[in-house]
């Protein structure tokens, strides 16, 4: 195959409302071709004004995330040979979802930043007077938090759950990640507001287990298993405080 | 409305390009809520026809005779397919809750589905002759 | 383009216990349900087929059966926390769906008081068709 169709959904022109498909035969320069490459290549040869998001362009800022055939993916990390077989020569990307589109792939974040700022998403400072932590890297506590700590807020998680949307309050999979790693995080001292920001209608408990944030995420953090312990840690906290047991919440 | 209509089907997955490619963890939930949806529905048709009692003993014995025709005992095997997944798929939920499993819910998702199959073709094989003697 | 604050989706985290109770809730009276449906398919769906098939039975299900069985206590006891287990299983799940559509999720209280009021009546209603049958 010398060539595929790169189908884009963008947004009509000034005084056009609405969305439309624009297609384009892409030439596929090599097997390492990316998404992101294909992009590129279709604004400097057959239109400039395809808008979209990149940046370090090797999959380490999130900041290309878009839906590739149907699935939430990151551009650059994306090949377009492995979409593409012989009774398949079309790719189709769109912009994510639950983020008002601003042009074509580009979306405006705000709402998923937002929520992020909703589980204080900063290390609360120890007193100066502590002694540092000590936590080693085979530690339990490392291995515990490690995983959650690589997430480069792509918001494809966002885009993918069932349960996000732009009029939606449900904080989403990346904010409850953050807020799991600072929980598990001995050296943090907001535990408690932040065990109170997931717990709640839109919080951990809206989660349905769909599994979908998960799946996209392109540095593999298992999302919903945070979600999860978060859930059994609130548990454990409210029947504490019920039956009275130890420093109940 | 059509912003916040735009947004349900597609935050609930029905949109074309979320039914492409294997999902199981999507697939559990749609199928878990219609199911859900189902069976409240199912309930209160239930409550409904139990009730045909208040207008005599003789009547809530015709009605049920209806009831128990082929038809209406293929429609009960289909009832019984959607409460036996249900029940297991809420299982696996729990199981996940629990943190048991939740590496493999693929896994236990394929289980359900195999689980609710083969029961529920021994029950149909049972039944037939409640089919047949119509 | 940052989103003025009063356009922000309301319902912010951290509003309601009752989310908790709800989602906690749910998973216990499922795990009850599968021994009581279990308990209540068999009896009134699937047992004595054996003798309707010999012909020793017209029927699987018919009034004598019911009313006969709703004079042990155990099954009285199943019935009637199937009844309210059920309804509260289905109606609690119904609600959770409904809320997931944004309108709806705008008006949480109504929501949870118009189910919550049909969940009453309809149990009200069941369990006095139950006593039609042990009284």
């Amino acid at each position: 195959m010398d060539d595929f169709t790169l189908a884009v959904k963008r947004t009509g022109s000034a005084g056009t409302p609405g969305w439309y498909w624009y297609e384009e035969k892409v030439p596929i320069i090599s097997e390492s071709m990316s998404v992101l490459d294909a992009l590129i290549w279709t604004r400097a040869n057959a239109d400039a004004s395809l808008a979209f998001r990149c940046a370090c362009r090797v999959g380490m800022c999130g900041t290309c995330g878009v839906v590739i055939n149907g699935r939430e993916r990151l551009a650059c990390k994306t090949l377009v040979a492995s979409h593409l077989d012989a009774s398949a020569d079309t790719l189709r990307v769109e912009p994510l979802r639950h983020m008002p589109v601003i042009r074509d792939l580009v979306t405006d974040p705000d709402h998923f930043y937002r929520r992020l700022t909703m589980v204080k998403p900063n290390l609360s400072r120890m007193e100066e007077d502590q002694p540092p932590a000590v936590i080693t890297p085979n530690s339990k506590e490392r291995q515990s938090i490690d995983p959650h700590r690589e997430c480069i807020y792509c918001g494809l998680c966002y885009s993918a759950c069932s349960m996000a949307g732009e009029d939606r309050g449900f904080l989403g999979p990346a904010a409850i990640n953050r807020a799991f790693a600072l929980v598990e995080d001995s050296r943090d001292r907001s535990t408690g507001d932040r065990l109170a920001a997931v717990d709640g209608m839109q919080g951990v408990w809206n989660c349905r287990t769909i599994f979908e944030c998960t799946a996209v995420c392109p540095k593999s953090i298992p999302i919903t298993d945070a979600i999860q312990r978060l859930k059994r840690k609130l548990v454990l906290e409210k029947f504490k405080r019920i039956f009275r047991w130890g420093n109940g919440r | 409305m059509v912003a916040p209509l735009r947004t349900f089907f597609a935050c609930s997955g029905l949109s074309r390009d979320r039914l492409s490619g294997s999902r199981a963890g999507w697939w559990a939930w749609l199928l878990q809520r219609v199911t859900g949806l189902g069976l409240v529905i199912y309930l209160f048709l239930h409550i409904g026809v139990i009730s045909t009692v208040q207008l005599g003993a003789d009547t809530f014995d015709d009605v049920l005779a209806v009831l128990q025709t082929p038809f209406f005992v293929v429609l009960d095997l289909m009832l019984a397919t959607a409460i036996l997944y249900h029940g297991l798929n809420g299982i696996r939920v729990i199981l996940i809750d629990l943190g048991i499993g939740i590496k493999r819910q693929v896994e236990l998702f394929w289980a359900c589905l195999a689980l609710t199959t083969l029961t529920m073709v021994a029950v149909t094989y049972f039944s037939l002759p409640l089919i047949a003697r119509g | 383009m940052v989103t003025p604050a009063n356009d922000f989706p309301t319902t912010g985290a951290g509003e309601s216990p009752l989310s908790f109770w709800q989602w906690f809730l749910q998973r216990v009276s499922g795990l009850i349900l599968i021994s009581l449906v279990g308990v209540h398919m068999w009896m009134g769906h699937f047992s004595g087929l054996g003798e309707v098939i010999a012909g020793n039975q017209d029927e699987l299900v018919a009034y004598d059966v019911v009313k006969q069985r709703l004079t042990q206590g155990l099954f009285i006891f199943v019935d009637f926390s199937l009844l309210a287990l059920v309804l509260y299983h289905g109606l609690s799940g119904l609600c959770s769906v409904l809320l997931e559509w944004p309108p709806a999720a705008r008006r949480v209280r109504q929501v949870f008081i118009g189910i919550s009021l049909l969940g009453i009546a309809t149990f009200v209603y069941g369990a006095k068709v139950l006593l039609d049958f042990i009284l």
